[in-house]
């Protein structure tokens, strides 16, 4: 009764509060609207667990998961270190540039590119994290097999982006190049490169997100006994979701920040790029 | 044909390397089974032909694939037809809770500043988060308030579907040039019509690019959704029993079938695209 | 250079024109060399089951020291011949020799500086590296590149904005930076396809300024492409006219203009003369086509 008193209560303050936020242009008020509501809405969660009394195995509260957190930290760190420096990052790496130098390849041939572009488009869109059983016994069951997941699936939304970019480049600024009698190369690293960049960050930003899914689900096919995917299956198995939610907060912020510094350097790197003024 | 042409040749070639290729992966277990006094002919034939091979053969998957489809009835767990469109309709389920879910909280975060500046930071920031990882949890924990079978998979298909469309559909809803809205301006047009004139017919060339990208994903949703319930029926259980049994033809022809089912929700898609273009003037 | 008293303009058919007698200062340039002759040149493209006819039967001996506008409504073939002096097409009849080389031989060695329609700055790099950009490509030294440079942007004024990126500036800047591109590995020959032509008229103004008082500075000869026929009779010691359909040279107009001009010969008489013959053998070709 109190409880679902209070939940309303919030929820017309919250509304209200968001809607006056919303009003103002500046900057801090267009940073602080979204975060008042993920504060409005652990709130509410809080208080129907807690006041509902939810068992902890269908919801557990904020509180509950800020607790697991802060007790399995060793746990966290070492299913951190597999999959995310193990798995992600190399794979993430060697996808994304084999990909690249796979792109600059076909450049040369107008008639590959017309075949491997389109086929690479149509394997992005397969579910490639399903290659888990195969790398698993081509690889084994630790990190490689699973780093194999993330090359396979960085590999052609990486070669696509920078095909498409590569294409792309200006008439007149490739004709100025032929002016200036430059050969391939110099026209390669001088033009087409540069001006495919924000075609290529596109790509890492996208395979950021894919390489960490894809290892996480390749996880689920089984892994030793470390890891985030691993994790999150056998404690939901154990239905003690108060860890599973603490490796979802872990992976959430390694997305996030990923996103963020790629984002950083995109545009450290791509500054002329119009979408920036 | 200047378009098919370099395709079909990169496929013969990606095939016949592929065929190539099962010779020298599975040649370590083919000696292994064969006999002391087997030639190397012998032993390269029987790479063609092994039980559990490293690396199926073109032609071994295709006659696994076609076995299953063709050799059972629908309604039998050995049937890969059986699996596909059990995940086939988790998918679409989903994908259609996502598309009514997505467009409908589009419209409103145009339409709604208060919406728009609350929610659309989450949508961006959902980009970098995997959501895929809560699926487990999500099929658990459905499954102990007893609800289990289709609703958790499309359940997870349309929440992963559900960023592509709504981001898609927000862009494309606000695609329409200030002239074009100025315009409407001058008839007095109410928000309504500017809708349904403007903003909805303008969001189509936004719509159908974001759902190509959704359905694959619904579809991996599906897939990645069947597997914490002990895989009992769908692709991505019959990958998970195929791994934990050693069934290395059942995996491939599963794998397979799902890049099968992603090529053809594509082509419907764009299809649909087809259609709807041709009342539009031949552009989207 | 003394201004030379003009003859009283006569109305006569426009073709008679192209063997006026040039003032004497100009006399040197008479014997000078042939920089770029042209004979019966011509390209056809063949496209989708269509023949295009684009340029015909050009016959043109531009030399030393000349600034020579092509000028026609679209379609003439102007763009076409510049881009046929530059090897970025090819003939597909008749003679062209640049220097008394091929055309190609010429880019390879790189006689020329060309100036796009559009600025074609690279975004990525500011003013001063986007004009030094041939001048790696050539492979020369850093000192040297940036020695030439600053030269060459302060020829065109844009010294103090060298640190600045292309879409910091204005069109009219921009494209100033692009002609200090063309200029700053110190070719003898300008390329010019309608440089201005997406710039407001005030702008214009200044950079046809800027432009004809860098050629008379130096010993450069321009080709330079226009629709405009004031600005092709300002800069110009000679105006080739052309026709469309095919692409075809209809007169070719000696300038009695001086050598050194400023914006206000423009309300001259003689000014106003050559613009009235230019515009007939516009109009002539016209109806002819």
């Amino acid at each position: 009764m109190i409880t679902t008193l209070l939940l309303l209560l919030s929820l017309l303050i919250g509304t209200v509060a968001l809607v006056l936020l919303s009003r103002n242009d500046a900057r801090a008020f267009r940073i602080a609207t979204p975060v008042v509501f993920g504060v409005l809405v652990l709130w509410l969660w809080q208080l129907a667990c807690v006041g509902y009394q939810i068992p902890f195995i269908l919801l557990p509260p904020p509180s509950n998961i800020g607790v697991a957190i802060a007790t399995h930290i060793p746990m966290l760190a070492a299913d951190f270190r597999q999959t995310v420096l193990r798995s992600v990052i190399p794979g993430w790496l060697i996808g994304s540039g084999a990909g690249l130098l796979v792109a600059i390849a076909l450049d040369r041939s107008p008639f590959l590119r017309r075949g491997v572009l389109p086929l690479g488009s149509l394997v992005s869109s397969m579910p490639i994290v399903g290659i888990a059983p195969i790398m698993v016994m081509w690889f084994g069951f630790d990190w490689q097999s699973k780093a194999a997941v993330v090359v396979a699936m960085t590999f052609f939304p990486m070669l696509v982006n920078a095909g498409a970019g590569l294409a792309q480049t200006g008439a007149m600024e490739a004709d100025l190049m032929r002016t200036y009698a430059a050969g391939y190369r110099t026209t390669l690293l001088k033009l087409r490169l540069p001006s495919a960049l924000p075609f290529i960050f596109n790509a890492l930003k996208l395979n950021a997100t894919l390489a960490l899914i894809g290892a996480i689900v390749a996880e689920f096919f089984g892994t030793p006994i470390v890891g985030m995917g691993f994790r999150i299956s056998t404690e939901a198995a154990r239905l003690d979701l108060g860890i599973v939610w603490a490796e979802i907060v872990v992976a959430a912020t390694v997305g996030t920040l990923s996103f963020a510094l790629l984002s950083l350097l995109e545009r450290a790197v791509t500054f002329w790029h119009p979408s920036y003024h | 044909m200047t378009r098919v042409l370099p395709v079909l040749c990169v496929l013969v070639v990606v095939i016949s390397v592929w065929f190539a290729a099962s010779v020298p992966m599975n040649w370590s277990q083919a000696q292994a089974l064969a006999d002391d006094n087997a030639s190397w002919t012998d032993i390269a034939e029987a790479t063609q032909s092994l039980d559990r091979p490293l690396l199926p053969t073109p032609a071994q998957v295709a006659t696994e694939m076609v076995t299953t489809l063709v050799d059972y009835p629908v309604t039998s767990p050995r049937s890969l037809l059986h699996h596909a469109l059990i995940t086939a309709w988790e998918s679409l389920v989903g994908l259609l809770i996502s598309l009514a879910a997505g467009i409908a909280l589009a419209i409103g975060i145009v339409h709604v500043r208060t919406l728009d500046r609350t929610l659309m930071p989450w949508l961006v920031a959902s980009q970098a988060i995997p959501v895929l990882a809560i699926a487990p949890m999500v099929v658990v924990v459905l499954g102990n308030i007893g609800l289990t079978g289709l609703l958790p998979k499309a359940l997870i298909a349309g929440w992963l579907s559900f960023f592509p469309i709504t981001t898609g559909m927000v862009k494309g809803l606000r695609s329409s040039d200030v002239m074009q809205r100025d315009l409407m301006h001058t008839y007095n047009a109410t928000t309504a019509q500017v809708f349904t004139k403007l903003r909805w017919p303008a969001s189509m060339a936004f719509l159908f690019p974001a759902l190509k990208v959704a359905a694959p994903l619904a579809l991996v949703g599906a897939i990645v959704a069947e597997l914490p319930t002990g895989a009992q029926a769908g692709l991505g259980a019959r990958l998970l029993t195929g791994s934990y049994y050693g069934l290395t033809l059942q995996i491939w022809a599963a794998l397979l079938m799902a890049g099968l089912l992603a090529v053809l929700a594509i082509a419907l898609i764009d299809g649909a695209q087809v259609l709807l273009v041709r009342g539009r003037g031949g552009r989207l | 250079m003394q201004a030379v008293a003009p003859e009283a303009p006569a109305l006569t058919d426009v073709r008679t024109l192209s063997r006026q007698a040039a003032p004497p200062s100009e006399s040197q340039s008479r014997s000078a060399e042939t920089v770029i002759e042209a004979r019966n040149l011509g390209v056809t493209f063949a496209a989708h089951g269509h023949v295009t006819v684009a340029l015909t039967g050009v016959d043109l001996a531009i030399r030393k020291g000349e600034f020579v506008s092509l000028i026609g409504p679209s379609g003439c073939g102007k763009t076409t011949l510049l881009r046929l002096i530059a090897d970025l097409t090819q003939a597909t009849s008749g003679l062209l020799t640049v220097n008394g080389m091929t055309p190609a031989e010429a880019r390879r060695r790189r006689t020329y500086g060309y100036v796009f329609q559009a600025p074609a700055l690279y975004p990525w790099r500011n003013v001063e590296s986007n004009v030094m950009l041939p001048l790696e490509v050539l492979g020369m030294p850093r000192e040297e590149r940036l020695r030439r440079a600053a030269r060459v942007l302060d020829l065109v004024g844009l010294s103090e904005f060298r640190r600045r990126f292309p879409w910091q500036l204005s069109g009219g800047m921009q494209q100033r930076a692009s002609i200090a591109r063309a200029l700053s590995f110190e070719p003898s020959l300008l390329l010019m396809d309608e440089p201005f032509g997406a710039l407001d008229e005030i702008t214009r103004d200044g950079l046809t300024m800027h432009l004809h008082g860098l050629w008379c500075r130096t010993d450069l000869t321009a080709v330079f492409v226009t629709h405009s026929v004031p600005e092709a009779v300002f800069l110009s010691t000679r105006i080739v006219v052309m026709s469309s359909r095919p692409g075809r040279v209809v007169a070719v107009i000696d300038s009695r203009l001086p050598r050194e001009r400023g914006l206000d010969v423009r309300e001259t008489p003689e000014f106003l003369t050559l613009a009235h013959d230019v515009r007939a053998a516009l109009r002539e070709g016209h109806e002819d086509g």
